[in-house]
């Protein structure tokens, strides 16, 4: 049953490849000149953060097996196509991207990362015990009362419960920042993310190394 | 109903184990035809209706002592678990608080004619939550849309304000600001949908300042019109407005019971709806239907385990009912343990609708990137399987059953299983399970758009369409 579940995963995942590839493809279709590289670098991190999120469900499916190693083994092959399947995708929006410089008498783009950017590549925060320790609701009551202000983490679009849900040690904050995007019609702010951080942080509800 | 019915049943045996694009007679699930088959059969959205009907078919006026002990839906719902044998059938209470209750509401004009404008026992929606006790005749004065910019050279001081506005700003604008006795607000959100249609409004007052609040009628948008008419055109009208209402105490009460597993150490999975999204607020849609969704499927489960029929589960299933979030929320905190073996929740919310009557799909919300889980795609099987066994392809026009997988319970509505795979979204119990604290992976199926959305009409309005649909 569950080589069957991953099947139908990688089946749909396919699917859900194809519309952030799509989402990404009208990113660089309505871009101008000015524009362009910031449109490549949104439609790379649709697919990118999909493609995250189809391998990580694909590990769920371990729960299922009692044939731990059989279906462990399965599933790393599985995650290689996902891959390989969001490899081509990505292969097809740079084409597109080249294509659509081309049009707009621009030079292909070359993604760079901001120093912000590149700091929060290298921070990995991880959940503490304190998070799950008092059940639904718990950690709240470690957090200050009020986040209103916009800049210290509080900011109206920062949608928290999914950021708390995406430190897992394994997302940098900027992997947490482009997963929001993947996932929203307003891109979420990176230092709004890394503010927020900082609040859990001092909370005791995360460690960032 | 039933097509919905089928969907989880069958996706609840694959998870505890037991195309768009596709061909147009080949449909398949993760459970053997036969399953499949004794699934289908034993479901039924008949009962499931009944339930529906016997426990959200209007808005009761609840008496007091329901308050004091038990309500009377999860009393119902209780006896049923007990009837059914459900293993686990168990009432759990937490503390609770104290909400406002209607006794009386009456908005009659007395001059120049003597009629019946409002009554609580004609509709509850009519009044106006959190009105208080009055006894009070004053002249009405129409201030339009209801905005602040409205009120601009109107005096309403000791008048009762009537506009287009909703009842919440207008009483805030007219009472709390600029001395009105009382609103009657002839507001909604559908009036070309359904004319007789009136949202669940309410009025607050300002504890701050220890001002309390006054009363807010509503009337329908076919009665409010000729109001409406009549103040435009000048007439000068006075109405009595009666009002007794009371604070109650409560206890949140939750049920729960369930369908044991093979291996208690291969996790469970939990099946939830409420079963109250306020006490005098009710909903036959909003979510009485999923509670009968979810009992349906214990009952069909429960029956084909016990007959043989399918083999039992290896994990645990689980039911869970109670208040929104209110009765939630206690029952996770409070079973902290059970929630690290808990493979996911599957949430039901307003799963009621006839579907191409509210013009709606019945959808699949998946979980966010924070929280994957392979229980999104097992349940999209399972809506593949029922929406496209339930369609007519154009291809198949010519086989003598063009439609392969037909599910239609004996008056529910035969049409085809509209649904649709959506991104997440929250504000229902599955975000219990989401919760950062929690981490259960938590989905939910719901209708959508919903045309009689927190509405007095998602009862009876409603249930009329019950009567004859998918149940």
């Amino acid at each position: 049953m569950a080589t069957r579940i991953a099947g139908e995963i990688t089946s749909n995942a396919t699917a859900r490849l194809g519309h952030q590839m799509v989402r990404g493809l009208e990113e660089l279709n309505k871009a101008t000149k000015e524009t362009l590289a910031e449109a490549y670098k949104a439609a790379r991190v649709y697919l990118e953060a999909a493609a995250v999120n189809e391998k990580n469900t694909l590990e769920t499916i371990l729960q299922l097996s009692v044939d731990k190693k059989r279906v462990g083994e399965y599933l790393a092959s599985t995650k290689k196509s996902v891959e390989q399947i969001t490899k081509i995708e990505l292969d097809v929006l740079e084409r597109h991207m080249r294509t659509t410089a081309e049009g707009l008498k621009a030079e292909p783009v070359t993604i760079q990362f901001s120093a912000l950017e590149k700091k929060a590549s290298k921070m990995y925060p991880k959940p503490t015990e304190k998070v799950k320790a008092n059940g639904y609701g718990g950690y709240r009551e470690y957090l200050p009362r009020t986040q209103t202000t916009r800049g210290q983490g509080g900011s109206r679009r920062l949608d928290r419960s999914e950021l708390q849900l995406l430190i897992n040690g394994k997302n940098s904050i900027l992997d947490i920042k482009n997963m929001l995007d993947a996932q929203a019609e307003r891109r979420t702010d990176l230092q709004d993310v890394m503010n927020y951080v900082e609040i859990l942080k001092t909370a005791g509800l995360v460690e960032v190394k | 109903m039933k097509k919905c019915l089928i969907a989880l049943a069958a996706l609840l045996l694959t998870v505890s184990k037991l195309s768009a694009q596709m061909t147009p007679w080949l449909q398949w699930t993760f459970l053997p035809e036969r399953t499949m088959n004794e699934i289908i059969g034993e479901t039924s959205g008949e009962n499931a209706w009944h339930v529906i009907m016997e426990t959200g078919g209007y808005d009761k006026d609840r008496p007091a002592s329901e308050y004091e002990s038990v309500f009377y839906e999860t009393k119902f719902f209780f006896e049923k678990m007990k009837e059914y044998n459900l293993p686990g059938a168990e009432l759990v209470r937490f503390p609770g608080g104290e909400t406002w209750d209607a006794v009386k509401g009456e908005l009659w004009e007395v001059s120049p004619k003597r009629q019946k404008l409002a009554s609580y026992l004609d509709m509850a929606a009519m009044l106006a939550q959190g009105s208080v006790t009055t006894d009070a005749t004053a002249e009405l004065v129409w201030v339009g849309l209801g905005r602040r910019e409205d009120f601009a050279g109107k005096d309403v001081r000791n008048k009762i304000v009537v506009a287009e506005g909703p009842t919440s700003s207008l009483h805030q604008i007219a009472c709390m600001d600029s001395g009105a006795i009382g609103v009657i607000s002839i507001y909604s959100q559908r009036p070309l949908f359904d004319a007789v249609q009136l949202p669940w409004g309410s009025v607050r007052g300002d504890q701050q300042q220890n001002r309390p609040a006054k009363f807010g009628f509503q009337i329908p948008p076919r009665e409010g019109e000729y109001l409406k008419k009549r103040l435009l055109a000048g007439e000068k009208i006075t109405v009595q407005a009666k009002v007794v209402a009371e604070t109650r105490k409560y206890e949140i009460l939750d049920l729960t019971c369930y369908i044991p597993g093979t291996d208690p150490n291969a996790g469970e999975v939990i099946l939830s709806a409420h079963i109250h999204e306020g006490y005098v607020k009710q909903g036959g849609n909003d979510d009485i239907s999923g509670c009968a969704a979810i009992l349906e499927v214990a009952r069909t489960l429960h029956t084909l385990i016990k007959e043989g029929r399918i083999p039992p589960p290896k994990r645990t299933i689980r039911f869970l009912w109670g208040p929104e979030f209110s009765g939630t929320g206690p029952w996770v905190k409070a079973n902290k343990e059970l929630m690290k073996k808990t493979l996911c929740n599957i949430n039901m919310d307003m799963v009621g609708e006839w579907l191409s009557r509210n013009k709606s799909y019945m959808c699949l919300m998946r979980t966010t990137y924070g929280n994957p889980h392979f229980v999104n795609d097992v349940v999209e099987n399972y809506f593949r399987f029922v929406g496209e066994g339930n369609q007519e392809h154009l291809q198949n026009r010519s086989n003598f059953f063009p439609v392969t997988h037909r599910i239609v319970a004996p008056t529910g509505a035969d049409e085809p299983f509209y649904y649709s795979i959506e991104t997440h979204y929250g504000a229902s119990d599955h975000e219990v399970f989401n919760d950062w604290g929690v981490q259960v992976p938590g989905i939910m199926m719901i209708a959508w758009p919903d045309q009689w959305y927190h509405t007095s009409g998602r009862r009876h309005r409603r249930s009329e369409r019950l009567h004859h649909r998918d149940s």
